[in-house]
């Protein structure tokens, strides 16, 4: 199962194709809440539910050609709303939130796209609801 | 009732070895057929059958031969028809579906018996010898064609192709020959009043309609779409976003590789060539961006296009010789080269093949002796990618025409490219057409430092009588003026070298980092070039400064105070025994503003119109400005008596210094 971005949305224009990420991606809530406890015991709890909104980490490993590419693509569509299609099949729209985007190089990789080079990169996603 | 007619002829031979008989079994319908299910056959077999194991040959020929021999008295103008016509025709305009095959075909299945196996289907069309004379001209045509047509009134799909395939197939390389498909035409003769040979491939894709089924308008509705095949092989390979449609894909990418690591700096040209760094390398790219959340927790992002990116590249190079035995000392040389570039913008040239322009932003990193000789170092650099090079792209198309005979009445020979791409009809998808012709110049290039004060410039060593850093010569200098490219004290004189152009090139006379140190009211500082050197270097004052012979200016930039509008920054042409005779202000406002400010100076001597039309061009930029600024246009020179390159100052109260003077030579060839 392919990983898909597409952008600017809804009028998409460019679709981005990924491998399944890495094992390891997480989801988070962005709620969060304060408490405070009066003197009586009492606790009282200061929410923020940020709409539910969660947020997305997502690392993968690609040829050094695709990896160009992502970054193509976040410095073109940083700034609005992308279609994500996870590898679970999963559509979210939301905005890719991570800055600075660093790929890092994983060694060399034979086959892989002309430069023959592994890179891995995260990309950092929030829904927006 | 039906009506059946049957002709029907067979004979069937089996063995001995070698059996050829005719079958001659024609059937001919005079008259109209009847009417209605008539079925009319004529079937002919000849089925010759060779069963024998050991034999050594075979032959098995299925022959259809049309002849027609008359021999005509001479003077004869009877005419001759010979027609070999198969004709596959199926015509059922009521039927919904029609199979129609005309097939030729010749297949031989070779066993571990045979020796040899030649196996061909010839289409010959071949008009023979014929010999006439010139009072009396043959006219012969000699066509041979494949035509291939489909067509309907409304096809819901028409497939229509001409193939012509030739495949060799063997399991081992072959031993020699070969494996071509040729289209070839010759047109050969002895003695002739036109010879014309054309070859034309034409692929002609014509589409018709005239019922809508969609509308596009490309400035409301964009649409792209793009392909993948989900594999094992495709999540490992590159494959590129490939749209299709109004919308705007991502850019290329550069992919050019077998590229060398390199660092390049644009100050002084030095060139440092290091192994390829580890593949732990890091590529960051950073950009602003406005987050915000509104009371309900809505999130809300914005970026501006326009607002700056940063791309910021992590390197680690190891084994990097210190100069040990025979190494060089590549280390040594680093340091030196981020030494002399410190806060300056350099070339480095990856190993991907991309060129990045930047700076160096993290120099004070240590490098690491981590092992006896050989070192360790990273570094940041913080710029932005440019296109690289393609090398090894040839495209020629070649077209020769010759002709060797002894009566030549003509002789042509053209060479036509055309591009022509047309849309007919209502509905099309998407439809490109490119030509691109590109003619590229080379020429030669020499590059002369002639001044350098990062190089050898001491600051207790006079100008006079020291050699440029590359090339030959001597200065002729004022005392005053200094290595380093400052001046000792105020005067008003000059430093100078010799240099004469000539016609046919094109040279660049850059000052980096010209700076007016002090003033004197209406003064200038003056760089550029000048008629020649003075007999006596101490020499002072106006035949010293460019104003009069012998140093008399011909193209030079004048720099001058500051918060004086009408004594601001000018370019100068000089007559032949006047150098002042033609001043006029830098036409660029921002810079025209800033005569105090350290600049960058160029002059362009174009030489190549020939003695009479040399022409200068000025341009100025600030010193971390990437590209220069025009501030004085293309003109022709007042004055070509040109005998050297230099600066001076034209009062003792005024004073400049600079870094370097480089003279760039390139001549076209």
């Amino acid at each position: 199962m392919s990983f898909i971005i597409q952008a600017p949305y809804p009028g998409l224009k460019t679709t981005l194709l990924l491998p399944s990420p890495n094992r390891g991606n997480n989801e988070q809530l962005r709620a969060s809440i304060q408490t405070l406890r009066a003197i009586d015991g009492t606790l009282y709890t200061y929410v923020k539910p940020k709409r539910g909104r969660r947020a997305f980490r997502w690392e993968f490993l690609t040829a050094k050609d695709k990896a160009l590419e992502v970054k193509e693509f976040v410095s073109k569509y940083n700034g609005g709303l992308v279609k994500t299609v996870d590898h679970e099949d999963v559509l979210r729209i939301g905005y890719i939130t991570i800055n600075p985007l660093e790929t890092r190089g994983e060694g060399r990789a034979g086959g892989w796209g002309k430069i023959q080079e592994a890179v891995s990169f995260t990309i950092e996603f929030e829904e927006r609801v | 009732m039906p009506i059946r007619v049957s002709n029907v002829t067979s004979q069937i031979l089996f063995n001995p070895a070698e059996i050829f008989q005719t079958v001659n079994d024609p059937i001919t319908f005079t008259e109209e057929p009847f009417a209605r299910k008539l079925r009319v056959s004529n079937t002919t077999f000849q089925v010759l059958q060779l069963q024998d194991g050991q034999f050594s040959f075979a032959t098995n020929t299925l022959a259809l031969t049309d002849t027609v021999l008359f021999l005509n008295d001479a003077g004869s103008r009877q005419a001759i028809f010979d027609t070999l016509a198969l004709t596959d025709e199926a015509n059922a305009p009521q039927h919904p579906f029609i199979t129609d095959v005309l097939a030729f075909t010749q297949v031989g299945r070779p066993s571990i018996w045979n020796i040899d196996l030649l196996q061909d289907i010839f289409l010959h069309d071949h008009v023979g010898t014929c010999s006439g004379a010139p009072w009396s001209a043959i006219s012969i045509t000699d066509t041979l064609e494949f035509v291939d047509v489909a067509g309907q009134a409304w096809p819901v799909t028409v497939t229509d192709p001409i193939t012509f395939s030739d495949l060799v197939e063997t399991s081992t390389a072959p031993d020699g020959g070969g494996h071509f498909i040729d289209f070839a035409q010759s047109v050969s003769a002895g003695l002739g009043y036109e010879l014309t040979s054309e070859l034309v491939f034409t692929h002609v894709i014509q589409s018709f309609s005239d019922f809508l089924r969609s509308a596009t308008d490309a400035n409301v509705v964009e649409h792209a779409m793009t392909y993948y095949i989900d594999s094992g092989c495709n999540r490992k390979q590159y494959a590129r976003f490939v749209g299709e449609g109004t919308a705007e894909g991502l850019n290329e990418q550069r992919l050019v590789f077998d590229a060398s690591f390199v660092l390049e700096s644009i100050s002084d040209g030095t060139v440092l060539i290091l192994r390829s760094p580890e593949t732990d390398d890091g590529d960051r790219l950073g950009f602003n961006r406005i987050n915000r959340e509104s009371r309900g927790g809505e999130l809300n992002v914005f970026s501006d296009p326009n607002w700056a990116e940063v791309n910021t590249l992590l390197f680690t190079v190891t084994a990097l010789p210190g100069g040990k035995g025979n190494c060089p000392d590549t280390i040594e040389s680093l340091l030196t080269f981020m030494q002399d570039n410190l806060g300056k913008e350099i070339y480095l040239h990856d190993w991907t093949g991309t060129s990045w322009r930047g700076v160096i932003t993290v120099p004070d990193e240590a490098a690491t002796e981590d092992a006896d000789g050989w070192w360790t170092v990273s570094f940041e650099f913080e710029g932005i990618a440019s296109e690289g090079g393609v090398p090894q792209s040839s495209l020629s198309i070649t077209q020769t025409m010759t002709m060797n005979a002894d009566w030549n009445r003509s002789l042509s020979d053209t060479l036509v490219i055309e591009d022509t791409a047309h849309a007919g009809g209502s509905i099309y998808l998407s439809l490109a057409d490119t030509l691109s012709i590109a003619d590229t110049i080379t020429g030669t290039q020499e590059i002369t430092v002639l001044h350098d004060n990062h190089g050898s410039g001491a600051t207790s060593v006079t100008l006079d009588g020291q050699s440029p850093d590359t090339g030959s010569g001597t200065w002729r200098a004022h005392t005053n003026y200094l290595d380093d490219g400052t001046m000792a004290a105020n005067t008003n004189a000059g430093a100078y070298y010799a240099f004469t152009p000539v016609d046919g090139t094109v040279y660049e006379l850059t000052f980096s980092a010209a700076n007016v140190v002090t003033y004197s009211s209406g003064e200038n500082c003056i760089f550029g070039f000048f008629e020649g050197i003075a007999a006596n270097n101490s020499i002072v004052g106006s035949t010293a400064d460019g104003t009069f012979d012998p140093t008399a200016a011909k193209a030079v930039h004048l720099m001058r105070e500051t918060g004086v509008s009408t004594r601001n920054n000018a370019y100068r042409r000089g007559a032949d025994s006047d150098g002042t005779a033609d001043t006029v202000a830098w036409t660029d406002v921002t810079l025209n503003a800033s005569p105090d400010a350290v600049l960058d100076l160029r002059i362009t001597l174009d030489t190549t119109g020939g003695a009479g039309n040399w022409t200068a061009q000025w341009e100025a930029k600030g010193v971390i400005s990437p590209t220069y600024t025009e501030v004085g246009p293309a003109t022709a020179l007042l004055s070509e008596n040109i005998g050297a390159v230099g600066w001076s100052n034209d009062s003792s109260a005024t004073k400049s210094s600079l870094d370097q003077i480089r003279l760039t030579e390139l001549r076209p060839v």
